[in-house]
């Protein structure tokens, strides 16, 4: 398969800019200490205070840092490696670079509408541009049916199309059971602390479930499309489901209050897609 | 032009949220009226307080509602009237449709991302999601090869080249503009006000201006996919054009009274911007002909 070289080059601008915001993030703490403040809701949250994050309150600093450290250690390695063997030429080279430009693209949506006004706020812009435009350029530039024809005979199917309806039945009912009441009652909902609204609700409920729901009906009728989206979904989860690990670890250490149910039931389904994700890079030959 | 059956339930659904929300957000009322909140910056910003949007503030709710009213009475109406013509398999009603859908993705993606969380926050959700699938889906219902087939030499792909650049990198320049100086002392934007960042000048910079600008290399390059963008950014400038108007008025009458500078500067050039995109869209369809030029 005929790497494309514009993708190359995109995820190449990003590796530095990426490795500048995520270390940033982690590495400047500077001084200061958290400190109360009233929303807009009338609710009172801890802000972190110091550091790039001053302005996120404790909760959402912990995860944006848990987020850096995944990026720096296993974001930016496997985009690293998704340029090195896509300009081999290689299948698994393609879709590692396409599921990689997947991650950074939700991370820096994320980061870019949900994270407070900082310095970086322009990285986080220009990070979120490279990736939606490489990755639209690489899912283009993937052929469909060279992957679907890659696709050894032990890749379970099935079990992956279970687990993305299942992915998206959990997304929708422990989303919609935090949006939906404070909908009704004009309070503010639970999470939403001094944010605006809720972003990452709106990204899963309006892109997440729909395109799991979609792959996983592609899976299941056999077409071309559903093997090149479950690879390329499955990376952006094994990414993704570290990170989420990362941040709920990086909440308990930050003394932040989690709910243990919806935080194991997250780590079952960030291990069963990491699990899942590492078989179906086993199971295409290049 | 291919009929996608996806399409048939998705542009009226998208139809119909658009209509909830924006008649709720301009005709509803109640609330305890605007109050002064303090922000994390330490800024005093006034909160709209009533109706849909109040927990927006005051300068943001009136863009809301201006927007909210051209939805209402050309937005809407445009989508469904295109889609009408997109039925019947007419070429031009399918580019219209397809660039009403890319608005009210814009759109959909504003209110969900930037609008304080209210009771509409899932139809926004639910807008913003089906306008990208559909939009995605009309994309790919054009076969860009026949299209280009189609377009007569008189189109002006220079002057179509230098608008859209223009357009792309002049937005830039001006969010830019804002976001320069307080990135470099630290401080909040003049309109951040209640919100968590800015969402329309990291959208536009990171989506609206690559899009203008790469649209403009393709059509010099005389290239297929040229020609396939081409109307629709035209078309969103037009709106965005027109919206602006609705927006300024919307603000006026909320008492937010600019100096005479800003009007002639920035409301100014988003109105002439829309103006040139009338014209060019215009221009366009004009050397457009149903059947192919070239065999």
């Amino acid at each position: 398969m005929k790497p494309n070289h514009i993708v190359i080059r995109l995820a190449t601008i990003i590796v530095p800019l990426a490795l500048l915001a995520a270390g940033a993030g982690i590495f400047w703490q500077g001084t200061g200490e958290p400190y109360p403040f009233e929303t807009l809701r009338g609710e009172t949250v801890m802000m972190r205070g110091h550091g790039l994050y001053q302005y996120d309150t404790v909760n959402s600093a912990s995860q944006e840092l848990g987020q850096d450290i995944v990026t720096l250690i296993i974001g930016v390695p496997l985009l690293i490696a998704g340029i090195l063997l896509s300009r081999k030429g290689t299948l698994r080279g393609q879709l590692l670079l396409t599921g990689a430009l997947g991650y950074f693209l939700y991370t820096y949506g994320a980061m870019s509408f949900l994270t407070a006004f900082n310095p970086f706020f322009l990285v986080y812009v220009a990070l979120f541009s490279l990736s939606l435009f490489g990755f639209i350029l690489a899912m283009n530039s993937l052929n469909v049916d060279e992957i679907a024809a890659h696709i050894s005979d032990g890749f379970p199917r099935r079990s992956i199309a279970t687990y993305f309806i299942i992915v998206a039945l959990f997304l929708t009912l422990a989303w919609l059971g935090l949006v939906v009441p404070p909908m009704l009652t004009g309070l503010p909902p639970a999470g939403l602390e001094s944010a605006i609204t809720m972003v990452i609700q709106a990204l899963d409920l309006g892109v997440i479930v729909p395109t799991s729901l979609i792959t996983a009906t592609l899976l299941l009728k056999k077409q071309a499309w559903g093997y090149a989206l479950s690879a390329v979904v499955l990376l952006k989860i094994l990414t993704m489901g570290t990170a989420l690990i990362s941040m709920i670890i990086s909440q308990m250490l930050a003394g932040v209050d989690i709910d243990p149910v919806t935080s194991v039931i997250f780590v079952l389904i960030s291990i069963s897609g990491i699990t899942l994700g590492i078989v179906t890079l086993r199971n295409i030959r290049d | 032009m291919k009929q996608r059956s996806t399409l048939y339930w998705l542009v009226p659904l998208i139809a119909l949220l658009a209509a909830i929300t924006s008649s709720v957000g301009l005709f509803s009322q109640g609330g305890d009226g605007p109050f002064i909140f303090t922000t994390l910056h330490g800024d005093a910003v006034e909160i709209y307080g009533q109706g849909l949007y109040r927990n927006d503030s005051t300068f943001v709710a009136a863009l809301f509602r201006g927007t909210d009213a051209i939805n209402l009475f050309i937005c809407i109406p445009l989508l469904l009237v295109s889609y009408l013509y997109y039925r019947r398999g007419s070429m031009t009603g399918t580019i219209f449709m397809t660039a009403a859908l890319t608005y009210f993705l814009y759109n959909g993606a504003t209110l969900t991302f930037s609008a304080a969380f209210n009771s509409m926050f899932l139809l926004y959700a639910a807008s913003l999601s089906a306008s990208l699938f559909a939009t995605l889906i009309a994309f790919t219902t054009f076969d860009a090869d026949i299209l280009s087939n189609k377009v007569t030499s008189g189109l002006p792909h220079r002057g179509m080249a230098i608008f859209l650049y223009v357009a792309g990198l002049g937005t830039l320049m001006l969010w830019l503009s804002e976001l320069i100086g307080p990135l470099l002392t630290g401080q909040a934007p003049a309109n951040l006000g209640p919100y968590t960042t800015m969402f329309t000048h990291g959208f536009d910079s990171a989506v609206i201006t690559p899009a203008a600008v790469i649209t403009g290399v393709y059509l010099l390059k005389r290239k297929p996919l040229g020609y396939l963008f081409a109307p629709s950014i035209l078309i969103l400038c037009s709106l965005i054009g027109v919206v602006v108007i609705a927006q300024t008025i919307s603000q006026a009458i909320a008492g937010i009274i600019f100096p005479i500078g800003v009007y002639i500067g920035m409301i100014g050039s988003w109105v002439v911007m829309g103006a040139f995109a009338v014209g060019f869209t215009i221009v366009f369809f004009r050397n457009i002909s149903e059947t192919a030029i070239k065999p």
